[in-house]
């Protein structure tokens, strides 16, 4: 079922009466401003049976999307059509199809705004409420309805807002109900406005509502009947925030709490959800630091009950690890465990001044990482022994500050970034990583560690001219055994980019297995245009973005990226 | 200007207070609690020639003028397909309320034909179901269709076959209701029963065009649903053998069924066992409540 309701086919038409024929922002006819935004990634697939790369019927898949706004005054209004034809390997074939399923108008007066449409928002860190939209892992949970803004006095904001989420091409089963008021104490209390201590606190309450279904408490004993769930039609959310700020010392606190919501990620337990994220962090010319502390319990929370697979989350629940770039740190991304958390991160980033024996002539920046994520203790309740599953109970007991098993995820890193002279510019990672890929990825093997080596190497040939190296090693026994990796990028300011690289599984116990994963890509900038052509094989993987994460298949060919923007 | 924004403000405030408020905390156990059957089951006799019988649901309502039309189709499947269909009209929504015009006070509604009128998405009267199977994303359809859809519905064998035996103890107004059901093939999702209580020869005011039919006839109505808005599991999804059968017995007082007093002699027990993922019924039966 697509989003080709009348109204938005319309609302689609008198968009293109506003927008311009010339593919650059500029004034419409009535007096407005039109912008915009477009993506298209196409990839031609070749079979490559040796690394899983499996045959595409179709030969070529592509995925784009095009947005444009319109504004004028206080108005704002805006839509986005994608088309998926057909959605590219590893992005969910539910998304097959092609139409407009993003669109707002957007009116602000005074203290009010309104909204009418598709919403993306969020309250506080987003552990209640976030939606969002992001095209490399497919995911897009907008609320379509409305939202209200309200900001009675300076320094206060109150929000409402209500609607359904998007399913692909479809909407959820849910109602969505959200009201969150945030209030800026510096701006309120007249004698705070001169304080140095800056203090801000919020508060939410979300809820949502679906229809009864039919879900049953179930016994091992045959003979003992079944019993019907009583579900809870409407399930709440609330939560507080406190940000506060003095001198170079800042906080941020959430916490969440979330009622009975028997679903099926967790088992249909009546058990209540909890969230607590605190975060300390201090910064100084040359110095930051921060720690940040994470606990999930249960706090799975989507507008949908069953069937609702990876989407339609009503949340968002922060990654607690740091997000790596470099091709093999970022081999084993953890994601967020919602149900089943707490996590401690720490960071210290620190400036060795220039002209002194260990900054050299430009200094040298040095950062320190840390991340370690377990699960919570859980301990099952005696009455699931009799059940054949844990639906129509309270679950687990779980003490608070008790450390569960299995130990997810642990991570150091140290990274230090030095300018050795005007040409030449060294960037050098050490990371030891170990990860339960039973827990993170589904994949039935034990725990393991890697070490991982990045150098960095940045070449100014000339004004123009850059040449960049990366030489990576990923050192384990373990999963598919130790990779090698090596690029060579070489740009000519502004406009060209080239670049060639290889990934090699030196270390595979099969030396069968032992492929190379070669990719060649030239890149071409226009101001706000960009058109990149890549050729090559690409592994099996995964992508994260902010603890949620994709799988990406094994494939092989050519892709095409163009994106621009007006 | 002033005033506008206090009273949006006030008006957000109120919503916000509404969306506070929305919240079902639900205390243990968490099930739906098991009804306590007050009476043994008794020996069923063996299933003799099973048969496929099909589920006619026709949502109606005492003011609605074209659905005298309806009923009278009803009539005739009944009358062309004879023990094969078992009609059940629900009385639900707009045109089954009570009004205060005298003539159109009677209440003919149940808690669970409110529920399946919302659940199937009904919007209009005279329509209907037929074995409640969905086809190209339609599961409602118009009295005209309803024959043909009931001889679709028949093809083909029955995978169950359901027996009742009710019974009555008039000395404390209990009505239990033993169901029997025999498994005849595989079937690949779970399966649930459901029991009915309808009644015939209910004699209510009824629109029919632009007259009121005062002393018209309503038949198969109905009135209770024992065992909720879906029933009762009784089989995992398992390949099944001729031997295996599920027994199920509900009890009730007989007068707690129905706000409305109710003829015993005109009521009838419908059960039905219908796929638990695409809600489709597979077999139904009735017999009466009491010969």
């Amino acid at each position: 079922m697509r989003f080709a309701f009348k109204m938005q086919w319309l609302f689609a038409a008198a968009m293109v009466c506003l927008v311009s024929t010339k593919a650059h922002s500029q004034n419409s006819p009535l007096g407005g401003q039109v912008n915009g935004n477009f993506q298209m990634d196409a990839q031609y697939y070749q079979v490559d049976s040796a690394i899983g790369a499996l045959p595409v019927p179709e030969k070529m898949l592509l995925n784009s999307w095009t947005n444009i706004t319109y504004t004028q005054g206080n108005f704002n209004a805006g839509l986005r059509y994608e088309a998926y034809l057909n959605p590219v390997a590893g992005y969910d074939p539910r998304y097959r199809g092609n139409g407009v399923p993003y669109w707002f108008v957007d009116y602000k007066t005074g203290q009010f705004q309104v909204t009418a449409g598709h919403i993306y928002d969020q309250f506080g860190s987003g552990m209640v409420f976030r939606t969002y939209e992001e095209h490399n892992l497919g995911y897009d949970n907008s609320l379509n309805g409305v939202r209200v803004k309200f900001a009675p006095v300076q320094g206060l904001q109150l929000k409402t807002l209500y609607g359904v989420q998007r399913f692909f091409w479809d909407k959820g089963k849910g109602i969505v109900r959200g009201v969150d008021a945030e209030a800026n104490l510096n701006e309120l209390i007249k004698p705070m406005g001169t304080s140095e201590l800056k203090i801000s606190i919020g508060g939410s309450f979300v809820s949502k509502y679906q229809d009864d279904e039919l879900i049953n408490k179930t016994y091992k004993d045959p003979n003992k009947p079944t019993e019907p769930l009583i579900l809870p039609l409407n399930v709440g959310a609330g939560a507080m925030r406190l940000n506060a700020a003095y001198g170079n010392l800042s906080f941020a606190g959430e916490y969440v709490h979330k009622d009975n919501d028997p679903n099926d990620h967790n088992g249909y337990i009546y058990r209540k959800g909890e969230a607590i994220l605190l975060s300390l962090a201090y910064s100084k010319k040359g110095l930051g630091a921060f720690i940040q502390a994470k606990r999930l319990d249960n706090m799975t929370f989507k507008s949908q009950r069953t069937g609702a697979d990876k989407y339609l989350d009503i949340n968002y629940l922060p990654a607690i690890t740091k997000q790596q770039t470099y091709t093999l740190a970022a081999m084993y991304p953890y994601g967020t465990i919602p149900n089943s958390e707490m996590g401690l991160q720490g960071q210290i980033n620190y400036k060795i001044k220039k002209n002194t024996l260990l900054g050299g002539h430009f200094g040298t920046d040095v950062a320190l990482n840390f991340s370690l994520v377990n699960a919570i203790q859980t301990d099952t309740l005696a009455e699931i022994a009799d059940l054949s599953s844990t639906a129509g109970t309270l679950g687990y007991e779980s003490p608070f500050f008790a450390i569960g098993n299995p130990k997810y995820y642990r991570d150091f890193v140290v990274e230090i970034g030095h300018r050795f002279s005007k040409l030449y510019k060294l960037n050098f990672m050490y990371m030891y990583e170990g990860v339960d890929p039973f827990s993170v990825f589904g994949h039935a093997d034990p725990y393991f560690h890697s070490h991982i080596v990045v150098t960095d190497h940045t070449f100014k040939i000339s004004n123009r001219d850059a040449l960049r190296i990366e030489a990576q090693g990923l050192f384990t026994q373990k999963d598919k055994g130790s990779w090698a990796y090596l690029l060579a990028e070489y740009s000519i300011a502004p406009k060209w980019f080239f670049s060639l690289a290889d990934l090699y599984n030196y270390g595979n116990d099969y030396s069968s297995e032992r492929y190379h994963y070669p990719l060649a890509a030239i890149a071409y900038n226009n101001n706000a245009n960009r058109i990149q052509v890549s050729y090559g094989r690409q592994r099996e993987g995964v992508v994260c973005v902010g603890g949620v994460c994709r799988v990406v298949p094994a494939s092989s060919g050519l892709m095409i990226s163009v994106t621009t923007s007006f | 200007m002033k005033k506008q924004i206090k009273r949006l403000g006030l008006g957000i405030a109120s919503i916000s207070l509404l969306i506070a408020g929305s919240c079902d905390r639900i205390e243990p156990p968490y099930v739906v609690p098991a009804k306590h059957v007050a009476c043994e089951a008794p020996d069923f006799p063996a299933i003799g020639n099973t048969y496929k019988r099909v589920l006619l649901e026709d949502f109606t309502g005492h003011t609605c003028t074209n659905c005298p039309d309806a009923a009278e189709a009803t009539h005739q499947i009944l009358m062309n397909h004879a023990d094969h269909v078992v009609a059940v009209a629900i009385h639900a929504n707009y045109f089954a309320k009570p009004l205060l015009d005298p003539d159109f006070t009677y209440d003919f509604r149940t808690p669970q034909g409110e529920y399946w009128y919302t659940y199937f998405g009904v919007a209009t009267n005279p329509i209907g179901m037929i074995n409640r199977v969905t086809t190209g994303g339609q599961i409602l359809y118009p009295y005209s269709q309803w024959e043909n859809k009931v001889t679709e519905a028949l093809a083909g064998n029955p995978l169950v076959e359901i027996q009742i035996i009710p019974q009555y103890n008039p000395l404390d107004d209990t009505l239990c209701v033993h169901t029997k059901t025999t498994f005849l093939g595989t079937y690949s999702h779970d399966l649930y029963l459901s029991v009915l209580l309808t009644e015939d020869s209910i004699v209510q005011p009824q629109k029919k065009g632009a007259n009121v039919v005062l002393d018209y006839v309503h038949n198969h109505a109905l009135r209770a649903v024992l065992n909720g808005n879906w029933g009762t599991l009784i089989n995992y999804a398992a390949p099944h053998s001729n031997d295996t059968f599920a027994i199920e017995s509900f009890s009730e007082k007989f007068s707690h069924l129905n706000a409305n007093p109710m003829v015993m002699k005109n009521c009838h027990i419908v059960a039905f066992v219908f796929d638990g993922e695409t809600k489709e019924v597979l077999q139904v039966t009735q017999v009466k409540l009491i010969d």
